[in-house]
C-alpha cells in the first residue's frame, strides 16, 4: 500500500516535470523572435536588446530554462508581459470563477450521467436503453460552444430571461446575480459532460451484469432488483471514480470554450487570451497550473479507488 | 479474400439500425465533401445580398459579405473529412507501430512507452494543442499532424495489450522459434492480427478530431485559408442577435458528423472487441 502510493507520487511528479519540459521546449522552438514580439513591431535594435536583456533572453536557453524552474519551486511564475502583474496573482484571481463553473458542472454531469447509465444498463437492450444511450453518444458530439450559442440565442436574444455573458451585473447583484449568470454556462457544460459519463456508467454496470458472479446470485435465486442493486452497480460504479477523474481534462478544456463563448472571467479566457497575445509566463503558468491541477485530481482519485476497492491493494496496477 | 467478404457480410449484420443510418449519413456527406465544387455556388464568391435569412435560393441564408453559406457547409465537409481522416491515419499508424513493438519486444521499450502513455492520459490534450498551434502557426496540415501527435499514445495502448496476448500465441511462437526477423513478426503477424480494436478506435478518432478542430477554429486557431464549421460558428457569434442561422447550421452540420461517427465507432468497438472497448471507452 505505502509503496503503491510513493510509486503514483513519483509518478505524479515525473508527468508534471515532463509537462513543462515540453512547453518550455515548444515555446522556444517556435518560429519568430520572442524580443520583437514583446517590444512591438516599430522597436529599434536598441530597444530589442533591453528587452532581451530584461527578460533573460539573451542567455543560453538551457540557463533560461534552470532559471525559470528554481523560480517555479519557489512559486514564482514570473511576470505577464502584456500585464505587468505577477503571474501567480493573475492566475489566483481567476481561479475561483474557473472552480465555481466547473464544480458546479461537474456535480450536476455526474449526477444525471450516472443516474441515466445506471438506468440504461439496468434495462439493458431494451428501448429505453437505445434511447438513453443514443442521447448520451449525442450529447458527446455537441461543441460546448455551439450548445452555448444556441442557449444564449433562445433564453437571453429572444426569451430575454437570462443575461448573455460575464459573471455579475454591472450594477453589482449578489449570489442570486451570480446564479443567474451562472446558468446558461454550466447548463451548456454539464449537459455535454453528462453524455460521456452516461456512456462510462452504462457500459461499466452493464459489463458487470455479464460476469460469472451475477450468473451465479441469479442461479441460488436472488430476484434480479437485489443482484443489480446491491452487487452490479457497487461493483460497476467503482471504475466510474477513475474514468470522471481521467477526464478531468476534458471537462476543463470544455471550460475554457465555455468560458470564452459566455465571457466567464475565470482561467480558461486568461489564458485564452494570453495566447493570443503571446504572452509567454501566462501561457506557461497558466498551463502548468492546469496541467498540475489534472495530475493532482487523477493522482487524488486513484488514492480513493484504493480505498474503495480493497481489491487494487494487493494486486499491483500495471500500466 | 473470402475472409474480408465474410467480415463484411457480418459487419453489414451487426450494425443494427443506428449504425446504418450513421453509415449512410456519413457516406451521403463523403459524397458532399467530393463532389461539392461540381454543383456549389462559390463559396467565396462575395454578393451585396448580405444576412439573408433562409430562402429557396438560400437555403442556409447568406454571411456577412453575401456568401452562400450551404455551399460554405459542404466545401467544410471536405476540410472535416480530411481532419478527420489524416488525423486518424497518422495516429492509427504512430500507436500500432510504437505499441506493437513495446508489446512484443518488452524490457526499456516497453518500459519507456507505458511511461509516455500514462503521461499522456493525463495530460489535457487541448491545451497543448491550442498551445503548438498558436505557437507555430495556423496551418491545417500541422494542425492535423498535431492531432495526429498528441493522440497516437490512445492507440499505441491498445495495441500494446494486443501484441503482449499475441506473442503468447503458438503461432508467433513458431515464428521466432524459426528464426523470423522482429520486423517481419511484427509486420505479418502481430499487427494483421490485432488491429481491429485500433481500427474502432481510429473511427471515434475520426469524430473526436474533426471536434478539436473545430474548436481551435472556433477559438480563432484556425487555418484563414480554409473552410471549417468550427469558423464558420465563431463568424457567425457576432451576428447571433440578428442573423443566428449563421452559427446554428454549420454547428448542425458538426453534430450529426460527429454524432454519426461515434455512434459507428461505438459499433464497431463492440463487433470487433467486446472486451476492451468497455476498458478503453
Amino acid at each position: 500500500m505505502v509503496i503503491y502510493v510513493l510509486r503514483r507520487f513519483v509518478q505524479m511528479f515525473l508527468t508534471v516535470g515532463v509537462i513543462v519540459a515540453l512547453i518550455f521546449t515548444l515555446i522556444h522552438l517556435a518560429p519568430g523572435d520572442l524580443a520583437s514580439t514583446l517590444a512591438g513591431r516599430e522597436a529599434g535594435p536598441k530597444y530589442l536588446e533591453q528587452v532581451r536583456v530584461k527578460y533573460g533572453l539573451d542567455k543560453p536557453v538551457l540557463v533560461q530554462f534552470g532559471t525559470y524552474l528554481s523560480k517555479l519551486i519557489r512559486g514564482d511564475l514570473g511576470y505577464s508581459y502584456t500585464k505587468s502583474q505577477k503571474v501567480s496573482i493573475l492566475l489566483m484571481s481567476r481561479l475561483p470563477a474557473t472552480i465555481l463553473l466547473m464544480g458546479t458542472s461537474l456535480v450536476i454531469a455526474v449526477t444525471i450521467g450516472v443516474l441515466g447509465g445506471t438506468l440504461a444498463a439496468r434495462f439493458y437492450g431494451s428501448a429505453l436503453d437505445s434511447a438513453l444511450s443514443g442521447l448520451g453518444v449525442g450529447a458527446a458530439s455537441i461543441p460546448v460552444y455551439w450548445l452555448g450559442l444556441v442557449l444564449m440565442y433562445v433564453f437571453s436574444v429572444q426569451l430575454g430571461w437570462l443575461p448573455t455573458s460575464g459573471m455579475r451585473s454591472i450594477d453589482g447583484g449578489g449570489v442570486l446575480d451570480i446564479l443567474r449568470h451562472l446558468v446558461l454556462p454550466v447548463t451548456s457544460l454539464s449537459f455535454i459532460s453528462a453524455g460521456r459519463y452516461l456512456k462510462i456508467t452504462r457500459a461499466s454496470v452493464a459489463e458487470k451484469m455479464g460476469k460469472d458472479f451475477i450468473t451465479t446470485y441469479r442461479a441460488v435465486g436472488f430476484d434480479e432488483r437485489t443482484i443489480f442493486m446491491k452487487h452490479a452497480l457497487r461493483n460497476g460504479l467503482l471504475p466510474v471514480v477513475t474514468m470522471v477523474g481521467l477526464r478531468v481534462g476534458y471537462l476543463l478544456a470544455g471550460a475554457v470554450l465555455t468560458e470564452t463563448v459566455f465571457s466567464w472571467p475565470g482561467l480558461g479566457l486568461l489564458i485564452y487570451r494570453a495566447i493570443l497575445s503571446r504572452d509567454y509566463p501566462l501561457i506557461l503558468g497558466g498551463y502548468l497550473v492546469m496541467a498540475i491541477a489534472v495530475v493532482v485530481v487523477v493522482f487524488i482519485v486513484d488514492l480513493t479507488y484504493v480505498l474503495l476497492d480493497p481489491r487494487v491493494r494487493v494486486t499491483a496496477k500495471g500500466g | 479474400m473470402n475472409k474480408v467478404g465474410r467480415l463484411f457480410r457480418n459487419l453489414a449484420n451487426q450494425l443494427g439500425v443506428v449504425s446504418l443510418v450513421s453509415v449512410i449519413i456519413l457516406i451521403l456527406m463523403t459524397l458532399a465533401g467530393i463532389f461539392a465544387p461540381f454543383f456549389v455556388k462559390d463559396p467565396f464568391a462575395i454578393s451585396g445580398n448580405t444576412y439573408l435569412p433562409p430562402t429557396y435560393e438560400h437555403p442556409a441564408g447568406t454571411d456577412s459579405l453575401g456568401r452562400d453559406v450551404l455551399s460554405r457547409i459542404l466545401v467544410g465537409t471536405r476540410t472535416a473529412l480530411y481532419v478527420g481522416l489524416g488525423a486518424a491515419t497518422l495516429s492509427s499508424l504512430l500507436g500500432t507501430v510504437i505499441g506493437g513493438l513495446a508489446g512484443f519486444r518488452g524490457g526499456w521499450v516497453d518500459e519507456l512507452l507505458s511511461r509516455l502513455i500514462e503521461i499522456f492520459l493525463v495530460m489535457p490534450i487541448f491545451f497543448l494543442l491550442i498551445l503548438v498551434v498558436s505557437l507555430f502557426g495556423a496551418n491545417i496540415m500541422f494542425t492535423v499532424i498535431a492531432i495526429g501527435a498528441v493522440t497516437w499514445p490512445r492507440n499505441a495502448r491498445i495495441m500494446r495489450a494486443q501484441a503482449l496476448s499475441l506473442k503468447e500465441t503458438t503461432f508467433c511462437k513458431a515464428a521466432v522459434v524459426s528464426g523470423a526477423s522482429t520486423s517481419r513478426i511484427l509486420f505479418f503477424h502481430i499487427i494483421p492480427n490485432g488491429i481491429a480494436p485500433v481500427i474502432a478506435s481510429s473511427a471515434l478518432l475520426i469524430g473526436s478530431a474533426v471536434l478539436i478542430e473545430a474548436g481551435l477554429s472556433f477559438l480563432g486557431l484556425g487555418d484563414p485559408n480554409i473552410i471549417s464549421w468550427g469558423g464558420m460558428i465563431r463568424d457567425g457569434r457576432k451576428a447571433l442577435t440578428f442573423a443566428p442561422w449563421l452559427s446554428l447550421f454549420p454547428g448542425l452540420a458538426l453534430v450529426v458528423f460527429a454524432a454519426a461517427m461515434s455512434f459507428l465507432g461505438d459499433r464497431l468497438s463492440h463487433i470487433l472487441n467486446p472486451e476492451l472497448s468497455k476498458k478503453t471507452m
